[in-house]
């Protein structure tokens, strides 16, 4: 048997699985090559070793680690992709948050996805404007100068933007935005007023408002004595009426009392109600 | 308030300005706004040329529109900004409906970026490069994808924004732009930006 022959069948021979035709030849180029001798005892002393060792100790936290997996795989990857802006513009369910970062966790591609989303928003929010190409400003006026004279040929067209022009700043006078500023103008004015007002009094033992005060209870007496002759007036149409209707005058006691029953504010009347002649 | 009140007055002094003819004042819109407008035409269009033509579209119409702004709608900027984006939304749309001119000269044009004096040269350098990398990059997304990430992410509109915009549902604006989010990422890992 050649050494390398030999070698093929050794762990048949160390299984016991060797056919019995065989054993012989194995056993004789066993004891005639030394070589062959060292190589068995080494595949045997290792194969003893590996049969020796026990379970080894798993990592601790190995079930927290299977457990994300499962989540993680409860999110597929194209599920993942389309919650990307979503999960950027923070408006992902709570669920949808934990399936999402748990398949972040277990899955690197997506992972990098998200790294590179990230990456590229920032970016975006870095892209400079560009300056306008040299003379451009110039170009759009004369342009719109051209528009414009071309436009205006048309005396409705000047007309029209004449109109819009006053319309606008109409409407804007009207607009609520300006009221703000009329009622603190408004608001200011009164204080003004009553800050004169205040001072003429103080400064003048009241000589303004005394003045007002008597202008008022004038007039308040005045209107006083309207009243009263509007009651007199009223007593005389009725006997008027009266006379008119019956052919003789009421009594007069009758008359006086309904008169004064209708002025019971004014005690001392001024003067005696005339009576038409009779 | 009363900073909204003088933002809004002097919108329409200028508006009416420039109804009333006056120079002037289209010289301050201009000057105001044909860098933002110019940037949105560009981003969608990624040719300077194209860019410019459109931008030159763009104040046109404006010049033609501007009766309809009205103060009570909101600030004059943000009218513009909308007519803009409409004009140049319909202009992006044509196009990719006839793609037959596919001006890119974003790789092959040097990029100007408007440059602070006191900036560091390398670091403008790589500022300018990096842009220029992510427009190349936009570039290679399908028109619907491209169109939703600039609106997002260059131009900072909502959602809603978009969907109005673009005339599509909401959630149709959302997976776009997260597919083209997620395009855009692997493009740029293809061309080692990240």
């Amino acid at each position: 048997m050649e050494c390398r022959t030999f070698e093929h069948l050794i762990s048949e021979y160390l299984e016991g699985a060797l056919p019995g035709d065989q054993v012989s030849a194995f056993v004789v180029h066993l004891s005639s090559c030394e070589r062959c001798r060292a190589l068995l005892e080494d595949v045997r002393a290792a194969l003893e070793l590996c049969r020796s060792v026990g379970e080894v100790e798993p990592p601790s936290d190995l079930p927290e680690r299977l457990q994300l997996v499962l989540q993680g795989a409860a999110m597929s990857c194209a599920a993942f992709g389309e919650l990307i802006s979503n999960y950027f513009d923070g408006v992902l369910t709570a669920t949808e948050y934990h399936l999402f970062e748990a398949h972040a966790r277990v899955c690197s591609r997506c992972q990098q996805m998200l790294e590179d989303v990230a990456a590229v928003t920032q970016l975006l929010q870095r892209v400079e404007p560009v300056a306008v190409p040299e003379g451009m400003n110039e170009r759009l006026l004369r342009a719109m100068r051209s528009a414009h004279r071309e436009l205006s040929r048309a005396w409705w067209w000047r007309w029209r933007r004449r109109w819009v022009a006053w319309r606008l700043g109409w409407n804007f006078a009207r607009q609520p935005l300006l009221l703000p500023r009329w009622a603190m103008a408004v608001i200011l004015c009164l204080a003004m007023l009553g800050v004169t007002l205040v001072n003429f009094s103080g400064d003048r033992k009241g000589s303004l408002i005394a003045r007002l005060s008597d202008r008022a209870a004038g007039v308040q007496a005045e209107g006083e004595r309207m009243i009263e002759r509007l009651g007199q007036w009223r007593a005389q149409v009725s006997d008027i009426l009266q006379l008119l209707r019956t052919g003789h005058r009421p009594a007069t006691s009758d008359r006086e009392r309904s008169g004064s029953v209708s002025n019971p504010e004014s005690p001392h009347s001024p003067r005696p109600a005339k009576r038409p002649a009779p | 308030m009363g900073a909204r009140a003088a933002l809004v007055n002097h919108d329409v002094q200028l508006v009416r300005r420039c109804l009333a003819g006056e120079e002037a004042a289209w010289e301050e819109i201009v000057r105001h706004y044909s860098r933002r407008i110019y940037n949105l035409a560009y981003r969608f269009t990624g040719n300077r040329a194209a860019a410019e033509d459109l931008t030159q579209d763009v104040f046109l119409r404006l010049y033609r529109t501007l009766e309809q702004y009205d103060p009570r709608e909101g600030d004059l900027s943000s009218w513009l900004m909308r007519v803009a984006r409409n004009l140049i939304i319909d202009d992006y749309r044509r196009r990719a409906r006839t793609p037959t001119e596919s001006g890119e000269d974003l790789a092959e044009h040097e990029y100007y970026l408007c440059a602070d004096e006191r900036e560091d040269p390398h670091a403008l350098v790589e500022r300018r490069e990096l842009s220029e990398q992510i427009h190349v990059a936009l570039a290679k997304l399908s028109p619907e994808l491209r169109a939703c990430v600039i609106l997002r992410d260059l131009e900072g509109l909502s959602y809603h924004e978009i969907a109005e915009l673009l005339q599509i549902p909401e959630g149709t604006v959302k997976s776009r732009i997260n597919r083209g989010r997620l395009e855009l990422a692997r493009v740029l890992r293809r061309m080692r930006v990240i």
